[in-house]
């Protein structure tokens, strides 16, 4: 295994040695091919024609000699590069244009992964990167075998996860719906926007407490009697529909 | 086949380890490559050598019985 990687390794070095050293090996052969011939009682002239078609196509032989040394495609590559780069050397221009154009490619492609990969695998900020927090999707099967559809869970689903304290240590489910939003009861101020319904356990379980008042605590679970909604509004909606009101608590 | 393709034939050999070659000056004052058997060369020799062993063989023993 070394001797091959050493051999490959001299192929690939010392391509023009080996070639010189090809070169003379034949032409000694073809010097003495005659000699023999002479001996033989040939015509000296006449031997030198013969060792050479008794050798063959010398070039077709030295091609078929680099090709024994299994380095061709190291030669190729090289003629390869160097053409391309005597043409981009020729055509300055269209090479800046093609240049700017895959830098323009690329880095517009790493930009949109980059969003994307945020959005869509890293939590939104202010959330803490969590291994242990892992988000469940429903499948639907019922299209047939092999197609998949996803669902939501329902609310008794959710509560048979939530039970498994053996598995998740806490559990919370969210739906979401768009709403009308009246600021402070006044039906002539009517802000639309989306909301989401939330378990009480949603802001302890991602980690996060609400700049103003209790968030959900203290919220009795939904399923023993009527639940008492309480909300909790976004930084978006405190700013604008609420004017930043410090009061905003108190007027729920 | 003309004498030259010893040339490829030898150094694909030799690119495979089976070969050494070497340059050694011949009794004329001539520098001549030689080349001899590698031990992995010699292993291999041996084994083409039992495998056409056996091949002519198995011909002979059908060459017998018919």
């Amino acid at each position: 295994m070394l001797n091959r990687l050493r051999l490959w390794l001299r192929t690939a070095l010392q391509r023009g040695s080996l070639d010189r050293e090809m070169r003379e090996e034949m032409q000694s052969h073809l010097e003495r091919a005659p000699e023999r011939l002479v001996a033989r009682g040939m015509a000296k002239e006449a031997a030198c024609r013969a060792a050479l078609r008794e050798f063959g196509n010398l070039d077709y032989l030295q091609e078929e000699s680099r090709d024994a040394r299994g380095a061709r495609w190291i030669e190729s590559l090289f003629a390869d590069l160097r053409f391309g780069l005597h043409h981009f050397c020729r055509t300055p221009v269209s090479t800046l244009t093609m240049i700017v154009l895959l830098a323009l490619g690329m880095g517009f492609n790493s930009a949109l992964f980059t969003v994307i990969h945020s959005i869509v695998n890293m939590p939104a900020p202010g959330i803490a990167r969590d291994e242990s927090l892992v988000r469940m999707r429903g499948i639907d099967h019922s299209a047939g075998a092999g197609r998949t559809t996803g669902r939501e869970f329902s609310y008794p689903e959710y509560r048979e996860y939530a039970a498994q304290k053996n598995v998740f240590s806490a559990v919370t489910a969210w739906t979401s719906a768009d709403v009308v939003l009246a600021v402070n009861d006044d039906e002539q101020n009517l802000v639309s926007g989306a909301a989401t319904y939330v378990t009480a356990s949603y802001f302890p379980v991602l980690g996060v407490r609400p700049i103003l008042g209790a968030g959900l605590e203290g919220q009795g679970l939904a399923d023993d009697g009527a639940p008492e909604l309480d909300a909790v509004i976004s930084h978006v909606v405190w700013d604008r529909p609420f004017g930043r009101a410090p009061d905003v608590l108190a007027g729920r | 086949m003309n004498a030259g393709s010893l040339y490829p034939a030898l150094y694909r050999l030799e690119q495979r380890g089976l070969i050494r070659a070497a340059w050694r000056a011949t009794e004329s004052g001539r520098r001549a490559k030689v080349y001899s058997l590698s031990a992995t060369g010699r292993k291999q020799l041996a084994e083409q050598r039992a495998s056409w062993e056996r091949f002519s063989g198995a011909l002979a023993a059908i060459l017998r019985v018919t």
